[in-house]
Order: C-alpha cells, then sequence, then structure tokens
C-alpha cells in the first residue's frame, strides 16, 4: 500500500515521479481528496475573512448611501473594468494550468502559471496608479482624507475611503501572496513533477488564485459601480 | 486493513468518477465571466436607481457561482467540499443580515408609535462625527476636525 518515499528532487529528468502517500492515507486518492478538503477549509476562512470588510461596507453604505454614491463616481471606473477582465483571464490561464497538470504536460503548466503571474503583476500595477492618484489628490481614508473636491464633501465619503483601501489592501496582499504560491508551484512544474497521479500543488494553488478572483468580482460592484 | 482505513476506501470510491471536461469547458466558462463583467459595467453606468445594486449583486453572484463550480470543480466534487463552501456562504449571509437588520432597526423602538425619524440616520452623538442634514434633537457630543 505506501508507496516509497523517493525525494521529488532524485527523479530522472522527464520522468513524473511517484507521489508520497503518508502513512495515514489509505489511498493516494484519500490523500489527495484531504488535501483538497483541507484547502477548502482555508478558503472558507479566508472567505469570512473578507466577508468582515463586506458587512462593515453593507452597514456604512445604509448609513451614508449619499456619500457612498459620490465616492464612488471618483473611482476610476475602465482601471477597474481592466483590472476586472485581467484577474479573471488569469483565473482561466490559472485553471488551464490544472488541466494541463492532470495530462502531465509540465512545459504548458509553468508557461500558463508564467501567465497568470504577469497578469497578477499587471493587476497590481494598474492598482498602482490607481492609489497614487487617489493619495495624490487626498481621497485617503478617515482623518486623513483633504480632498477638497465639493462633490465630496458629503458624509461618509471618508468612511468610503476607507472600507476601499481596507478591502482593495486586503484584496492585493492576496494577489502578492498568490503569486509567490503559483511561482513556488510553477517552479515544480519545471521540474517535471505532475501527471494524472499527482496535481494536488496545481490545484490547490490555483484554487487558491481563483478565490482572490471571486473576491474580486464582487469587490468590483461593490466599489465602482454604485 | 484498520477501519480508518477502510473509511477512506469508501470515500475514495465515492469520487472515483470526477471527471474533467477539459480546456473547452474552461474556455467557456473565461467567455462567459468577461461578458458578464461587461454587462454589469453596462448596467452600473446607468446608475439605476432602485434595483442597480440587487442587479450589480445578481451578476456577481452568477460569476462567483461559475467560479466556485467550475474553475475550482466544485460541480465535480461531491459532499465535504461543497458542504464546507455552502457553509461558509450561509454564514456570510448570516453575520450581513443580522447586523443589517440592527442597524436598521437599532432606534425606532425607542421612538413613540406615531413617530418616525426625521432624518436618517439618526443622530446619535456616538459614532457619527457627521452633521447629517436632518434636524434631530440629539445634541452633538463630538466634533470633528
Amino acid at each position: 500500500m505506501q508507496s516509497s518515499s523517493a525525494a521529488p528532487a532524485h527523479h530522472a529528468p522527464g520522468v513524473p515521479p511517484v507521489p508520497t502517500v503518508a502513512a495515514h492515507f489509505a489511498s493516494l486518492d484519500v490523500q489527495q481528496h484531504a488535501a483538497r478538503l483541507g484547502m477548502w477549509l482555508f478558503l472558507a476562512t479566508e472567505i469570512l475573512l473578507f466577508a468582515g470588510l463586506f458587512v462593515c461596507y453593507a452597514n456604512y453604505r445604509f448609513m451614508f448611501p449619499d456619500g457612498f454614491a459620490a465616492a464612488s463616481r471618483h473611482l476610476d471606473l475602465t482601471l477597474g473594468t481592466i483590472n476586472t477582465l485581467v484577474l479573471i483571464t488569469s483565473s482561466f490561464t490559472a485553471a488551464m494550468a490544472v488541466h494541463y497538470a492532470k495530462e502531465a504536460k509540465n512545459r504548458q503548466v509553468v508557461v500558463m502559471f508564467i501567465l497568470t503571474i504577469l497578469m497578477a503583476l499587471g493587476f497590481l500595477v494598474i492598482k498602482y496608479f490607481e492609489y497614487s492618484h487617489k493619495i495624490h489628490v487626498g481621497q485617503l481614508p478617515g482623518p486623513y482624507f483633504t480632498d477638497p473636491e465639493p462633490s465630496l464633501q458629503v458624509a461618509g465619503v471618508p468612511m468610503y475611503f476607507t472600507i476601499y483601501f481596507l478591502s482593495t489592501g486586503l484584496h492585493g496582499f492576496h494577489v502578492i501572496i498568490g503569486m509567490i504560491v503559483l511561482a513556488w508551484v510553477g517552479f515544480k512544474a519545471n521540474r517535471n513533477e505532475f501527471s494524472a497521479r499527482n496535481y494536488t500543488a496545481v490545484e490547490l494553488g490555483s484554487m487558491y488564485w481563483h478565490l482572490v478572483d471571486l473576491v474580486w468580482i464582487f469587490l468590483f460592484p461593490m466599489l465602482y459601480l454604485i | 486493513m484498520s477501519a480508518i482505513a477502510n473509511e477512506s476506501f469508501k470515500e475514495a470510491q465515492n469520487m472515483q468518477e470526477e471527471h474533467h471536461g477539459g480546456a473547452a469547458k474552461y474556455a467557456i466558462i473565461w467567455a462567459a465571466l468577461m461578458v458578464l463583467t461587461v454587462v454589469t459595467v453596462v448596467t452600473g453606468r446607468m446608475h439605476l436607481p432602485n434595483w442597480g445594486l440587487a442587479l450589480a449583486l445578481v451578476i456577481a453572484s452568477v460569476k462567483g457561482a461559475l467560479v466556485a463550480l467550475y474553475f475550482m470543480h466544485l460541480a465535480d466534487h461531491r459532499g465535504a467540499n461543497r458542504i464546507v463552501f455552502i457553509t461558509s456562504m450561509v454564514f456570510v449571509v448570516l453575520m450581513l443580515l443580522f447586523t443589517l437588520f440592527d442597524i436598521g432597526t437599532r432606534f425606532r423602538p425607542a421612538l413613540a408609535a406615531s413617530g418616525t425619524p426625521i432624518a436618517w440616520p439618526v443622530q446619535t452623538g456616538q459614532s457619527m462625527p457627521y452633521s447629517t442634514t436632518g434636524t434631530n434633537e440629539a445634541p452633538e457630543r463630538r466634533s470633528h476636525e
């Protein structure tokens, strides 16, 4: 039942290694099932982490609907839309990486993850331009809000920017973590590690990236489209 | 083989017929997500008065469901994975609804049966350093520079 625990680094090039099954799992399938379930549990905690900010948003928007609408008009919808399309496309390439990993096409897995990471980088660059503009005109959280723009002198506007920076900042942090995770799994793919028997790391890494996309799918209409 | 391992075998068999539609399915989902993004931007630009937010949230939920079901393979999986995801969603909705109920109803029971707040949000003097448009009697205890 137990397979040999050969370290992945020692296998011959071009031959995917036999995945290690830990002693407490009956089979490789069960081990992979447990890994996936563990990832879902972790993603559930991530969803609830972001949900806290969604609840803040909902409550303050209920209290200050006019302020939130006024502040939302000052976000760059074009940049936000481009970022949404970039992130959805990067999610697609991450899904394709899983598809190729199942077929043991490690070369394509590497290509797909490089594309995903490049798009993640593009997302962050666009986010940097949005942030630097906001900082430049003083559309900042709470007491740091200094924008003299007349249409922004409405109750709730500084609160909107507090939530804007907290939620997009936390999301951006997840983008960076996701890039690191995908780069790590990409290195493993570069060592030809994945095959139909063992693609757990690709699948779970991609799941993390899809969660980042999932969160943005909700942040985008909340922040940009009200 | 121990009892635990046998249990695990049963699980392994339950998820055996987990299969993958392949690249075409991902491409279709990707195209659908792109189209839905354009739709939500176009409808969001119109600033629909009453149900604009509801429509945006419905579109976002459809997009989220597509990502979770097909990109994250929830459509292929059985049992525990789905339960974990659905449970987390249920708790998000509970957290959202109950805090909104609280905010939405907090001061109303304190009013006389015929009384309605003149302005909403009601000025409490507690945590709202902004002057609202209405004329509530509550004194402003805190001014914010």
